[in-house]
């Protein structure tokens, strides 16, 4: 099921790539930095560099069967959005045909380029490395926290509503079966239970986490501190100066004193 | 140690537990039991705080643990003197990787990463599941994950342990293996522990005193005296049938396991070759 | 290692699993050739230590899970042509956990919802009488969630009872109970075989299943049967039961200490009891002073 293949994509994986050693705030820079670039042009073949840069970087890291994974899982979804998209414009605003084709290029370039940065992100990068940056740049610890938290109870869910239903379909229930609406009034056996439950668990992590000094002092310490060295200040530079090459290619000729 | 201890949740008109007069000393393991309803988990969350500072209500008398008054002081500093280890390790599990989960505590009180370092390898070696270190909490087995749930809490070095119905979803051998872990944990490390059992067949052998708890103490002192009193049976609470058969059989001694009461009963019984 | 059932009456086959496997999409195999027969009336127990794949069998008796290997035949019908709503009818499973069931705002609600699907209306009388019978009918206007563990786990059998299926088959319904709720339970049970209905059990706790007089146990480890007839065979046979992780009954363990399990086999205190006296063990006791 596609949804299976999303998530196992996105799935964090231990590894020791170079992608896994930058610290988590220069990915997050390095996120920010590449989608103002994306913006920057129109130009289909910058656009194109761009993604080859993107996709090769997820190569480096070894991911590129988890992007290809990820895109198999979404293709359909993007693909329609895109076009329907192209296809309202078209007969809102009577651009001309080759406009709008490069524009419905240009989307899915991007997409497909959030995509692979996503990609790269979420699975070189622990939850808890994730938390680690985010409180060191300021969010409070129960938010921070809250993340981790929300990821490591996902298959829990899942699992309790699949015990949910299995429980429910012994009793009778048919989804089915029947009308629209009356399918709609069916999930109610699902989902109460299901809300149920997880009020209740989120009262045993909260007790949990409290039982052991959770928010007991102000400055927490990090087993396994993040620190921003000369790996991440070398990334950084490089991908920046190559998306403005990209990007900017005339500019960059230019100073260089070619032409 | 609490002292006419009566406590109400917020909105109740009945106190969950009344009048609690119960003293332990350091060193002694104890099992608490008590029919479902009759308030032993509503103890164990005053021992660490989580009654009156997490829940709210009302808290009437005196409760002082390791030298701190409950009603004054905040559960984060409790936690650093007593650790609470929940019936589902499932939901007291909270990261995503073992090694994360152990440190989670000494974070919290913001240790030296050196010193978390030396905790988190000891408490591994100490209940045997070094192997367990990088790998993924949800993919862990019931028995797996309740060992690190324990390791968690005693990473933080805690001289009390509670364990409020850890067993209750094991199965006996699982429950047993535990049980025998815990108790070597606390000869070794010196802790006070504080067991809420339903499965008291098991948790029996090893206990130092019980206090029978039905919303008040209805009983306290050793496992031995109360069965011999007969007390367990009118609360509704299991006695183990090695100890309910040498009543029976009007045998004056209280066997707490099979050995002993093989040994007990032999006196009986032709000597074999 | 299949024992003849010794003190099976009847003989009709309700449920019939064929050399079943099935390998969970994750990978792990729960079940590997499993041949068994549930006949009507017995009272069965199906014992294993946790991930001996227990849960797994008893959700292929009404179609949860289908064999990815053999067949399961309920009632002549294989249930991989047939669907849970079908199958349940006949099969009603209990779960383990009742909140994973409750969303009706009061008990009677909760115990109609099967009853509404499988019969399309509501009988007011088997519900009230299935609450009777449980002890639970002074709850019929409260929430489920209000009720104590012991009383939720009844109103989950009161659930599955009101539309009475052939077969009742229960997945640890001992977990998390006291003492006392237990024992209701225990009467329960036994009421219930009294009547004559096929019960499945499936529990790891082995001391609540040396009282419940069963008259078959299965004991499953890692996916196999490695026992099936007489409790008493299998209690008294702790090489058996220490292989699958289960620890045997503590009377059973003192019987085989005290080198007396040749000539006798007692599962509990009251049996074991009545075996010693007549051994001549024990101070006769006048239990009126």
């Amino acid at each position: 099921m596609w949804i299976e293949e999303v998530s196992r994509a996105l799935l964090y994986e231990r590894g020791n790539t170079f992608l896994h050693r930058l610290d988590p705030r220069v990915k997050l820079a390095y996120i920010a930095v590449s989608a103002l670039m994306m913006f920057l042009t129109e130009n289909p073949v910058s656009l194109l560099a761009l993604l080859v840069l993107h996709v090769l970087l997820a190569g480096l890291g070894g991911l590129a069967s988890k992007v290809l994974s990820l895109l198999k899982g979404l293709a359909l979804f993007i693909i329609t959005i895109m076009a329907l998209n192209t296809v309202l414009t078209y007969f809102f605003s009577f651009i001309d045909p080759l406009s709008l084709a490069l524009a419905f290029y240009g989307m899915v370039v991007r997409a497909v380029v959030v995509l692979a940065m996503f990609t790269i992100f979420v699975s070189t990068t622990s939850p808890h490395e994730l938390t680690q940056a985010l409180m060191r740049l300021g969010l409070s610890r129960g938010y921070a926290y809250s993340m981790v938290v929300a990821f490591r109870f996902i298959p829990i869910i899942f699992a309790e509503m699949r015990d949910i239903y299995d429980a429910q379909r012994s009793r009778g229930l048919e989804l089915e079966k029947g009308s629209p609406l009356g399918r709609i009034r069916k999930l109610a056996p699902i989902i109460i239970p299901s809300i149920v439950c997880a009020l209740l668990r989120s009262k045993d992590i909260a007790e949990s986490m409290e039982s052991r000094a959770f928010g007991a002092c102000e400055k927490r310490t990090f087993y396994r501190p993040i620190r921003v060295r000369v790996l991440d200040a070398v990334f950084i530079t490089a991908v920046l100066l190559l998306q403005v090459l990209c990007v900017y290619p005339d500019i960059v000729f230019r100073i260089a004193g070619v032409g | 140690m609490l002292e006419n201890l009566t406590y109400f949740y917020p909105g109740a008109e009945e106190p969950a537990i009344t009048d609690i007069n119960l003293e332990i000393r350091e060193g002694e393991y104890v099992v608490l039991a008590g029919p479902s309803g009759g308030g032993k988990s509503t103890l164990c969350r005053v021992l660490n705080g989580l009654i009156p500072h997490f829940y709210g209500g009302r808290l009437e008398g005196r409760a002082v643990v390791c030298g701190l008054d409950v009603k004054t002081t905040p559960i984060s500093e409790l936690a650093r003197h007593v650790g609470l280890v929940f019936q589902n390790p499932a939901n007291q599990v909270v990261n995503l990787t073992v090694e994360e989960e152990l440190v989670f505590g000494l974070e919290n009180l913001a240790l030296p990463p050196e010193v978390m370092e030396e905790r988190v390898s000891w408490v591994l070696k100490a209940l045997g599941i070094e192997h367990l270190r990088d790998r993924l909490t949800y993919a862990l087995s019931g028995g797996e994950l309740q060992k690190v749930a324990l390791a968690s809490v005693l990473v933080m070095k805690p001289e009390i342990l509670v364990l409020d119905e850890v067993t209750a979803n094991m199965d006996p051998y699982s429950a047993r293996r535990f049980l025998e872990l815990l108790n070597d944990v606390r000869r070794n490390y010196q802790v006070t522990v504080i067991l809420v059992e339903h499965r008291l067949t098991e948790a029996l052998e090893f206990a130092d005193k019980l206090v029978l708890l039905d919303r008040t103490i209805v009983a306290q002192g050793t496992p031995r005296e109360l069965l011999r009193e007969g007390i367990l049976e009118d609360l509704g609470v299991e006695e183990p049938p090695v100890a309910r058969l040498s009543k029976m059989l009007g045998v004056n001694e209280v066997p707490l396991s099979v050995e002993e009461c093989a040994h007990v009963l032999g006196r009986w019984l032709p000597r074999r070759a | 290692m299949r024992a003849c059932p010794g003190e099976v009456v009847t003989t009709e086959s309700l449920v019939v699993f064929e050399d079943v496997w099935y390998q969970y999409p994750s990978g792990i195999t729960a079940l590997r050739g499993i041949s068994l027969e549930f006949r009507r009336g017995e009272l069965v127990a199906i014992v294993g230590a946790n991930g001996s794949g227990k849960t797994t069998l008893i959700k292929h008796l009404n179609g949860l899970l289908k064999p990815s290997r053999g067949r399961v035949l309920v009632f002549g019908v294989d249930t991989r042509k047939s669907n849970v709503a079908r199958l349940a009818r006949h099969v009603g499973l209990v779960f383990q956990n009742p909140l994973n069931q409750f969303f009706a705002d009061t008990v009677w609600d909760e115990v109609a919802f099967a009853l509404k699907n499988f019969e399309g209306r509501v009988n007011s009388e088997k519900i009230l009488g299935v609450l009777r019978e449980l002890g639970i009918d002074h709850l019929k206007d409260r929430s489920p969630f209000e009720a104590s563990l012991g009383e939720q786990k009844r109103v989950a059998l009161a659930s599955i009872l009101v539309y009475e299926p052939e077969i009742l088959a229960l997945d640890e319904p001992t977990a998390g109970l006291d003492y006392r709720s237990k024992m209701t339970l225990l009467s329960i049970l036994l009421k219930l075989r009294r009547e004559g209905r096929t019960v499945i059990l499936v529990s790891h706790d082995l001391e609540f299943i040396a009282r419940a007089r069963i008259d078959r146990l299965i004991v499953l480890s890692e996916g196999k049967v490695v026992f099936d007839g007489n409790p008493r065979e299998a209690f008294y046979n702790p090489e058996l039961l220490v292989a699958s992780c289960l620890i045997p009954p503590q009377i059973p363990r003192l019987f085989i200490r005290l080198g007396l399990d040749g000539s006798s086999t007692p599962l509990n205190e009251e049996e074991a009891y009545v075996d010693l006296r007549k051994l001549g063990v024990g101070v006769h006791v006048d239990r009126g002073g």
